[in-house]
């Protein structure tokens, strides 16, 4: 009986071998390559980080750009995974006046939720909406006294005290986030969160969720500074593209090949000047 | 994790420690005694509590990966939860690394599951209702009983039933199920006396087995070798976003595009149409002409694979437009029969010119399509989906389809149209010894009464249902509402429906309600209060499939089978029938196909009736030999209770034998050590299929009439049974107790085929235009006048649908625009911008659909991947029942509006699926 | 040289710091009739002499002569210590310590920590830095240290004497004195002026009480002192020496 060696595997062979360093003094450039001719849309990535980060509605640290464009029948559709770039030079950890946001391990811009003032600074300066507000106590749905059907069903309330998870959380709340000196169990009122490159799997040697997650593939991962490691490969290969480039932000999230792949009949067009 | 006792006695107490205090926790004079434990808090106001333990800062979890698998749509894709090692909870599922078929990968919905397990708005306790009456807007006032009580109201109706001798009026409905299902599906009504068991597989996919069936034999779904292929067309079918397998294809699908061409037939952008290199986008209902068109094509250029067609023996082709072919000339292989019949009688004269007038699609599309397809033959894969052919007349486009795999070769073939290794799990112990007179006689009800034969009416005149070629041999669900309101060919009385949701997820659904409400005693099993419990007497709250029961079930993708477990995982022991009662489910649930009739088996005994409760013994642990009874005696319900899940784990190992046990036969693929390995591992692959093993040429046969693949179906005349030797005339005699095909079909009823043709709303004739037994084309029948309903309606499943059961998840709502042209938490009917402009709708308007069968108002969206003429709606909203989230509010208002009040009860009658697409009409309007 | 204590007197100092203790997380509640009968009660109990009786480090007749009716109390804690706008007397340990502006900062991990290793955790819908929770905690400490006490257990009560005097080192003694301040300039209603008075008054005298007592043992103790090392290097106690450190040289004239 033999099991797959995945991609999977030989990136989180590298991750086991980082050494990161929490201040940031460690010589790792984490990078993540989403291949769009893999991608196929499915969002599983977004449901998997909801999962592993214990996200309410609302709050997506993976998300997506959807377009649609042409006019029937030449019509294309375009799937874009997003998540924050963790960008070389990130404009929300300038302009935090604590350093609540700084750049940590491997080069991931990290959030300090104890530093945090609430002033919304770096949602404003992040070109990509990539950074959260909590505005209310988390998972309000959860905090919830009625049943559809009166001892019949169960309320949101009891069915947690039923599992034993309790705060501001849901039922399959994932304890597995709870680790790393900047992890909150559940996050509070008031402060901002944002995308870690889950940097409590990283510590562990595994890899990020979404990454994971990822029934296609699509997502690779690793260090740009390893010159052997899968994500040099591929910027190689493929000259990559960022999200708004013109922003000058270096992001470390990069795109290689098209989510229309495919081919067209071939022919140079014509001359369509007009009378 | 132990809370304190929270003393409330207002007088002086001592606390653990034997010091005195006061029930605030203030300490008093004359203290004396024993150590100190504990930390007694709770005292009347406190800012602390107990922490409970899981919760010590900065501990790292661990849990462990437990195999199962998923059931969210019939991929079945093994799988391995992590169950944390410190609460026992789920936390997150993914495919399972020893699958041959995905490994991890996992697609999109198996994750959601996890909000299904832990929905509050689940089912946790029986309930009976206690309002009388029955209706949408009826509260039913249901109260808690318990399971006892359940069982004996169950038992007590089944006893009345067989002292009146009218078992034929019970009814048991399926809808998800696992391979433990002849339990409650097959044996349990063959033994109580009724013939009424309906299965949902008519409102799957039904109409896409006819294809394969009446071409090559194989009633059954395929599987497409998309590793080797260079051509994929994809009829309606959506690989990467839904069934099936879509983890595997999802996976595949990146090095598909680099190595193969992918064109995608249907009416709207989908999700592998907007990866695709070709989108031919089809006038709904119109498919049977591309498919003629290209087989047209493939003959008339010579690009036939001659190894599996034959050959022109001067090699001539004499494939011209307009002209038919003297059968003499061609060499007909040893794999194939009435290619030459099948060009003579419909494909001549079907040029893609002649089909672009007819579908919409360009030509000169159609064309190099269908050229490019048969130049990368054998490798080239012709993919059939429900779209084509769940129709009225669709029987006949999927024959069409598929036949043009039989063209270029790749039937069975490397790179082509594959199925299932044998799948080699053994036969559940039988009923047929338990069965006594009373239920024979209710089981041979319908051949002196009333129409078809179950209350489903099939293999009635109009009902042909030929799966397997057998008249009234499939079933036609849609169909039972009808036979329960007609009381034809019998009243129903009591119905046991588990697993489905039959007044939501059918055609012109509404006509469910009406039945539902007609049924004096309804038990339904499921995980939510549905809109079928809503009608239900009885509740009884089902184990969720992918975490908290024993099941069987099986994959099929990248060449291999695979035999999948479900299992209790929630539980340490599994094997153990305390540990799963106790732990392993969240609430007081009990599985449908096992438990269930296992306490029904043992209370019937109770009344004397003991023929299901023999029946149930002889399902013995094969590792020890212990029937349950021998396993754990006693008499209290807890005891029953034991003995129910211990059968339970009985039938999931005896099914699995030959994967597990050493010494049982079973086909060639992984091989364990015993029960206890295969258990773990939870997943058994078997060896690859072997490419062509079925060609006649190879020393092979197709399961057909014939023994070859069928361009002239033999097979859909008189059945696959029926030996008919290709090289003779058609005219032979057959056992009318026995009909098969078309014309055994046609002999019960005392006519002719013709005659089951017209009623049953087909053109073919076997000597007309359209000929009765070659794949052909013929015009939609259009469900409403197009001056009335002038929009084609275009239904497809939600990518993130789990069959139905996920409109209660949060996260189905959040990412819901993973559907091309879809918005987060609404329900769009999406329409091509120059068709609402002329309708005078914007974005985001409010509008009314509406059909001949019914109406729903829903929102808006203009969209450009929307063919104008139709309307482009994502199936699965529209629940005023299931829970908070689905509905808009519970039992009151839905949320969005159902695709299927719009979709008239219809169906294709020779395979009788029900009709979802092609053919229905409605109109627009904005509010 | 002291006579042999009963076991009940040599309790009895600890037990008026416990129950001291606890009145006074009881008083920094939201006010309901419960707390009104509670210091009546109370009120009663202490000093008398009878077996089962109270006995309390802090003038509680004084609290309740200064209570006064329900309404008037209620106000007056929603003014100083809840809001719902300005907040009189924030009564968070983060505030006066880390950030006048913040809730829930390092401090607020740190004394969550502290209740966790004595397996408790914040029971009200607050940050766990709020006073009547850090007061309650002194009161577990307290409690545990008796009940070691009763049980001969002396290296284990001298180990919670410890930590009672590092957690009023490290928290609550630190802030009590300004949030005592900003309580008496902003109380309307004389109760909370007493309990703000009575509070800082206790707990500052509670802090160097118990630096004594640990000298008088000789034990090393320390702010910061949070190496997790909870060995105390005293070799082994005797209740002679539990005597001498609990009774001797006390001026509060109990």
């Amino acid at each position: 009986m033999t099991e797959h060696h995945s991609l999977d595997d030989e990136m989180r062979t590298e991750v086991e071998q980082l050494q990161l360093d929490e201040n940031g003094d460690d010589d790792v450039d984490l990078n993540m390559v989403i291949d769009l001719q893999s991608c196929t849309g499915c969002g599983a990535c977004n449901i998997g980080c909801a999962q592993e980060n214990n996200l309410q509605e609302g709050v997506a640290f993976s998300s997506r750009i959807v377009e649609t464009d042409g006019q029937f029948p030449n019509v294309s559709y375009e799937y874009t995974p997003t998540l924050c770039n963790q960008c070389e030079d990130a404009p929300c950890a300038s302009g935090c006046p604590t350093s609540a946001l700084y750049e940590g391990e491997g080069g991931i811009t990290m959030h300090d939720p104890d530093q945090c003032i609430g002033c919304k600074y770096c949602m404003i300066n992040c070109p990509y909406d990539e950074i959260h507000l909590h505005k209310e106590d988390p998972h309000p749905r959860w905090d919830d006294d009625e049943a559809v059907i009166d001892e019949g069903t169960a309320t949101p309330t009891e069915l947690k005290a039923e599992v034993g998870v309790d705060g501001d959380a849901p039922a399959y709340y994932n304890p597995n986030r709870e680790v790393g000196e900047h992890e909150h169990p559940t996050r509070f009122k008031g402060v901002v969160e944002k995308c870690t490159f889950c940097v409590h799997r990283l510590n562990k040697g595994e890899l990020p969720r979404c990454v994971e997650e990822c029934p296609c593939d699509a997502r690779i991962f690793g260090d740009r500074n390893d010159p052997d490691s899968k994500v040099n490969e591929i910027l190689g290969r493929y000259n990559p593209d960022v999200l708004k480039e013109e922003e000058g932000t270096e992001p470390k999230v990069k795109y290689v090949r098209d989510y229309n792949g495919g081919s067209y009949e071939r022919g140079k067009g014509e001359p369509a000047l007009g009378d | 994790m132990s809370k304190n006792d929270t003393t409330n006695d207002p007088t002086d107490t001592t606390d653990s420690a034997g010091l005195a205090l006061d029930r605030r926790g203030f300490m008093k004079t004359g203290a004396a005694g024993a150590v100190a434990a504990g930390l007694g808090l709770s005292f009347g106001l406190s800012s602390l509590v107990e922490a409970d333990d899981y919760r010590d800062a900065l501990v790292e979890h661990t849990g462990e990966w437990r195999a199962s698998t998923c059931a969210g749509c019939t991929s079945w894709c093994a799988a391995q939860i992590l169950v944390d090692d410190e609460t026992g909870r789920a936390i997150r599922t993914r495919g399972n690394e020893h699958s041959q078929v995905h490994g991890r990968n996992d697609c999109v919905r198996q994750d959601m599951a996890i909000q299904q397990l832990y929905d509050p708005d689940r089912l946790k306790q029986p309930m009976r209702r206690t309002n009388p009456e029955k209706g949408k807007d009826v509260d039913p006032e249901f109260e808690p009983i318990s399971w006892e009580e359940a069982i004996e109201e169950i038992a007590d109706k089944i006893m009345e039933l067989r002292e009146n001798e009218e078992t034929h009026k019970a009814m048991v409905t399926r809808g998800r199920y696992t391979y433990l299902r002849p339990i409650l599906y097959s044996h349990f009504p063959q033994i109580i006396g009724t013939p009424n068991n309906i299965s949902h597989s008519a409102i799957c996919a039904e109409a896409e087995k006819a294809g394969p069936m009446f071409t090559e034999g194989e009633w059954s779904y395929r599987q497409y070798d998309v590793t080797e292929t260079r051509y994929v067309i994809c009829w309606g079918a959506d690989p990467i976003s839904t069934n099936r397998q879509v983890s595997h294809y999802s996976h595949e699908f990146g090095d598909l595009l680099d190595r193969a061409e992918v064109a995608v037939v249907e009416p709207r952008l989908s999700s592998t149409a907007s990866k695709a290199d070709e989108w031919l986008p089809v006038e709904p209902g119109y498919d049977g002409a591309i498919a003629s068109a290209m087989a047209h094509v493939i003959l008339t250029e010579g690009l036939w694979n001659e190894e599996f067609v034959g050959e022109f023996e001067d090699g001539d082709n004499r494939f011209v437009e307009g002209e038919e072919v003297d059968p003499d000339t061609f060499d007909e292989s040893e794999n194939s029969h009435g290619v030459v019949q099948w060009w003579n009688l419909e494909l001549n004269d079907k040029t893609p010119e002649w089909a672009e007038e007819e579908s919409g699609v360009p030509a000169e599309q159609i064309e190099r399509v269908a050229r490019r397809f048969a130049q990368a033959g054998p490798n080239a894969i012709s993919w059939l989906g429900g779209g084509p052919c769940m129709q009225i007349r669709g029987t006949y486009t999927a024959m069409a389809v598929h036949a043009l795999n039989g063209l270029v070769g790749s039937v069975g073939n490397e790179g082509g149209t594959l199925y299932a290794p044998d799948d080699g799990t053994a036969s559940l112990p039988g009923p047929d010894e338990f069965t006594d007179e009373i239920a024979e006689e209710g089981l041979a009800y319908p051949e002196e009464h009333g129409t078809g034969d179950k209350i489903d009416q099939r293999g009635s005149l109009e009902l042909p249902a030929l799966k397997g070629g057998e008249s009234g041999g499939g079933v036609v669900t849609n169909n039972a509402a009808d036979g329960i309101l007609e009381e034809d060919p019998m009243e129903i009385e009591l119905l046991i429906s588990y697993w489905n949701n039959y007044a939501f997820s059918n055609p012109e659904s509404q006509r469910w309600e009406d039945a539902l409400e007609k049924i004096p005693f309804h038990v339904t099993i499921e995980t939510h209060p549905s809109e079928t419990a809503w009608f239900a007497d009885i509740l009884l709250p089902a184990t969720h499939h992918q975490f908290e029961r024993w099941g069987q079930l099986r994959s099929t993708a990248n060449g291999i089978r695979s035999i999948n477990l479900h299992q209790p995982v929630l539980a340490d022991d599994p094997d153990d029938p305390e540990d799963v009662l106790d732990n392993g489910r969240l609430w007081d649930v009990k599985t449908d196909e096992t438990e269930i009739v296992y306490l029904i088996a043992e209370e019937l005994a109770d009344r004397g009736f003991d023929n299901l409760f023999e029946y149930c013994e002889q399902y013995e642990d094969p590792e020890t030999g212990l029937a349950p009874s021998e396993e754990y005696d006693g008499g209290s319900f807890r005891d029953r209770e034991l003995r129910a899940q211990a059968f339970s784990r009985n039938a999931a190992k005896l099914r699995t034998q030959p994967m597990w046990d050493p010494d049982v036969e079973a086909p060639p693929g992984d091989e364990f050590d015993g029960w206890e390995e295969f258990r773990e591992a939870g997943v058994w692959n078997s060896d690859h299929w072997e490419y062509r093993h079925r060609w006649p040429s190879e020393g092979g046969e197709f399961d057909t009439a014939t023994g070859r693949f069928e361009f002239f179906s033999e097979t859909l005349r008189v059945g696959p049974d029926t030996d008919v030797d290709p090289d003779d005339d058609i005219d032979l005699e057959f056992d009318v107790d026995d009909p098969d095909g078309l014309e055994g079909h046609a002999e019960r009823h005392d006519t002719d085929v013709d005659d089951v043709l017209e009623t049953c709303n087909y053109l073919a004739r076997t000597d007309g235009e359209r000929h009765a037994y070659v794949p052909h084309y013929e015009e939609p029948y259009d469900m409403g006048d197009d001056g009335d309903y002038p929009f084609k309606f275009v239904d497809y499943k939600d990518r993130l649908n789990r069959e139905g059961r996920s409109a209660n998840a949060t996260w189905l709502h959040e990412f819901k625009d993973v559907n091309p042209g879809d918005e987060p938490w609404e329900d769009v009917a999406k329409l091509n911008p120059r068709d609402a402009a002329e309708l005078g709708i914007e974005d985001g308007d409010e509008i009314r659909i509406s059909s001949p069968a019914g109406e729903i108002e829903v929102t808006a969206k203009l969209w450009e991947g929307v063919k104008p003429g139709t309307v482009a709606k994502t199936w699965g909203q529209g629940h005023w029942a299931y829970g908070r989230v689905a509905s808009e509010e519970f039992g009151e208002e839905e949320h969005g509006g159902s695709n299927n009040r719009l979709i008239g009860a219809e169906y294709d009658r020779l395979s009788g699926s029900s009709v979802f697409y092609g053919d229905v009409c409605v109109d627009v309007e904005k509010l | 040289m002291y006579e042999k204590l009963s076991d009940d007197d040599l309790l009895a100092p600890e037990r008026c710091r416990v129950n001291a203790y606890k009145l006074l997380a009881e008083c920094f509640h939201e006010p309901d009739e419960e707390l009104a009968g509670l210091l009546t009660e109370v009120t009663a109990d202490e000093g008398s002499d009878r077996d089962g009786g109270l006995e309390l480090d802090i003038p509680a007749d004084e609290l309740n002569e200064a209570m006064t009716d329900l309404e008037s109390l209620r106000v007056d804690y929603a003014r100083l210590f809840v809001g719902p706008f300005e907040v009189l007397a924030p009564p968070y340990e983060s505030t006066y310590v880390d950030d006048p502006d913040r809730v829930m900062t390092e401090s607020t991990v740190e004394v969550t920590n502290e209740y966790r290793q004595e397996q408790v955790d914040i029971g009200l819908d607050e940050p766990a830095d709020h006073v009547a929770a850090e007061l309650e905690f002194v009161y577990l400490l307290a409690r545990h240290e008796v009940e070691a006490l009763a049980a001969g257990e002396y290296e284990t009560a001298a180990d919670y004497l410890r930590r009672q005097h590092e957690f009023l080192g490290t928290h609550l003694g630190r802030w009590i004195g300004e949030f005592a301040d900003d309580v008496r300039s902003h109380a309307d209603t004389e109760f909370y002026r007493r309990l703000a008075d009575e509070t800082e008054r206790f707990v500052e005298r509670d802090g160097r009480r118990l630096a004594d007592r640990l000298d008088r043992l000789g034990i090393q103790y320390g702010e910061g002192d949070d190496d997790g090392d909870d060995d105390i290097d005293t070799g082994d106690l005797e209740r002679a020496d539990l005597v001498a450190a609990l009774h001797g040289g006390d001026d509060d004239g109990r």
